[in-house]
């Protein structure tokens, strides 16, 4: 009975690892198939039926990609304001995070719960009155709309608030006894502990960015601030029907991340479910 | 939580100090809040309080000047819009495609991770969680590649199988399901982790007291895992009903709403009309109806969240 139970669990087992290898396969495809399509001249991607890895690899899809494309100047807007606005996101939701949580100020918790509640908004719907209120302070194409926008986030607030609660008072007033300022008791107490907590939300938030499409598409329309996701997506509507330059574009712009990824999975893993573990 | 707070200011110091201390927790209070509030204000406070006043009014993106119109928005947007309607119908179709797929499917899979050796788990993890780093942009566009209609990897797929060749994303009855594909792949991986992280929490011996009364591992995921897992399937659920109707970047980038009208949904047909159009009344007010329907399911997000993070604190307090 026992043994016959065992062999019927180890099938089980079989079925489930081939179902998730097939479906494994299925994730890898698509990026795949960008990969070698990357690699595949204009003449051997319109091949039917294609082939399965480039019989001839041509490095030259990549080189035009840059002549065709100012690919690094939206490679470093993307960068520029990923790094800034993560910077500045990691840090006045540390500080923010704190105040919530150490302080005592009239209103605190109203104002709190008021915050919470935006969260409740789905933000994307509110593009259509921030465009017209960026447009009117005359602010839409510059630097200004790819980055103060995201300077400050609720989720990361809350985060941050949550994790300064459990953080015990004793250091702070120890700090306090020393002469530390309460800006100082932030910098050089708090927040060197938080930083575990302050990483997965640096990775959360840069993902955020660097990913951001519908806001850079409103508030963004000359060339030179376009970032990557922005301007990959419009050189596909000029040029959509070369694939091989699209693809080329494309693999260049997730390389990076996927390499990064592969270094830091946990951190990533971690970093990213950070906002799906609301509560 | 308020024994957790901390109050600046100690008994010992005198009284000369004290007020020193307080100045100075009052500059850091306010350098830092009032930044924030300028912030809230212009990026949150004023969006928001607008798109509901513009909602009534005929407000266009060249004049700083409106009328109010009450509901006039509202109305035309329910009897003389076409496309609104097809928009709406869309952005519900796709979440009906959306939503019970990845969800069941990131159920298969935290369960599958969750029965792998810790090697096994990491390695499909990564694969599977892969699409959640990359930009949609790049994922639509190889999209595009794969669904193309002469030269496409699936058409190959088809043909080398004997099958006739699909129109896939020029077809006005596939090209919305394409989409909805596109979106399920690039999401469920990460929706899976998620519940993979509740399923790790569950305390082993359940399933052990479980075995010993001859309990076999479905009946111990059915039993066991699901229920205790409730309220996160729940919040997976809400969290990709709300990206499902918010579906923008592949339509926008792969068929701007054709074929005809079928690709259509409710956060492309917004802006077309608010930014293309100018007409910021009429986007605002399909704007407020979108968000409403959001809405009401964050709301039952917020009940369910509420439940367990008072759960969480319960246990908690015992703990201690």
């Amino acid at each position: 009975m026992k043994k016959k139970r065992d062999t019927k669990q180890k099938i089980g087992y079989g079925l489930m690892v081939f179902l998730m290898t097939l479906g494994a396969f299925f994730m890898i495809l698509p990026l795949y198939w960008m990969l070698v399509s990357s690699f595949k001249a204009q003449s051997e991607l319109l091949r039917m039926p294609p082939t399965m890895y480039p019989h001839e690899w041509v490095m030259s899809n990549f080189k035009r990609v840059l002549d065709n494309i100012p690919f690094i100047r939206y490679y470093v807007n993307s960068l520029g304001t990923g790094i800034v606005n993560t910077i500045m996101g990691v840090f006045s939701s540390a500080i923010i995070g704190f105040v919530f949580a150490k302080y005592h100020f009239k209103g605190r918790d109203a104002i709190f719960l008021i915050m919470l509640a935006f969260l409740m908004i789905p933000y994307d719907t509110l593009m259509i009155p921030l465009y017209k209120l960026m447009a009117s302070m005359k602010v839409t194409n510059s630097y200004f709309v790819l980055t103060v926008p995201y300077f400050v986030n609720i989720f990361g607030i809350f985060l941050m608030r949550q994790f300064f609660l459990d953080f015990p008072n004793d250091y702070l007033e120890a700090a306090e006894v020393d002469g530390c300022g309460h800006f100082r008791r932030f910098l050089s107490i708090a927040m060197p502990m938080a930083k575990p907590m302050m990483s997965a939300l640096f990775i959360y938030l840069f993902m955020a960015t660097y990913n951001s499409y519908l806001w850079p598409l409103i508030s963004v329309s000359k060339r030179n601030l376009f970032t990557l996701p922005v301007g990959i997506a419009a050189f596909f509507s000029d040029r959509g029907t070369q694939t091989d330059l699209v693809m080329a574009a494309s693999t260049m712009m997730i390389i990076p991340v996927v390499i990064i990824f592969t270094i830091a999975q946990k951190n990533f893993v971690e970093g990213l479910t950070v906002g799906g573990v609301k509560g | 939580m308020s024994i957790n707070t901390y109050v600046g200011g100690i008994n010992f110091m005198d009284k000369k100090k004290k007020s020193n201390l307080s100045r100075g927790r009052n500059v850091f209070l306010f350098g830092v809040l009032a930044p924030t509030f300028v912030w809230f204000l212009i990026f949150f406070i004023i969006p928001f309080v607008s798109v509901i006043v513009y909602s009534f009014t005929n407000a266009h993106l060249a004049y700083s000047t409106f009328k109010f119109v009450g509901f006039d928005q509202y109305i035309k947007a329910f009897t003389k819009d076409a496309t609104f309607l097809i928009a709406l119908k869309n952005t519900v179709v796709s979440a009906v495609v959306i939503v019970p797929s990845t969800v069941v499917l990131s159920i298969l899979l935290a369960a599958g991770l969750n029965a792998l050796s810790e090697r096994g788990r990491q390695a499909f993890t990564f694969i599977y969680f892969l699409p959640s780093v990359i930009s949609a942009v790049a994922i639509s566009l190889v999209w595009d590649w794969l669904y193309s209609k002469s030269f496409g990897l699936f058409n190959a797929i088809l043909k080398a199988l004997g099958l006739p060749s699909q129109d896939f994303l020029t077809s006005i009855g596939q090209a919305l399901i394409c989409l909805c594909i596109i979106q399920i792949w690039s999401i469920f991986g990460y929706y899976a982790v998620i519940l993979l992280a509740a399923m790790r929490g569950i305390d082993k011996s359940l399933y052990e007291a479980s075995g010993i009364d001859g309990a076999g591992s479905i009946a111990k995921f059915f039993k066991i895992t699901l229920p205790l897992i409730k309220n996160n399937i729940l919040f997976v659920c809400v969290m990709s009903t709300t990206v499902a109707f918010m579906f923008f970047t592949p339509v926008k980038i792969l068929t701007d709403g054709t074929p005809g009208t079928s690709t259509m949904v409710m956060l492309l047909h917004i802006l077309n009309k608010g930014i293309k159009n100018s007409d910021i009344g009429y986007a605002s007010a399909m704007s407020i109806i979108l968000m409403l329907i959001i809405l009401f399911f964050s709301l039952i997000q917020w009940v369910i969240t509420k439940e367990r993070k008072e759960k969480a604190r319960h246990y908690k307090r015992e703990e201690v």
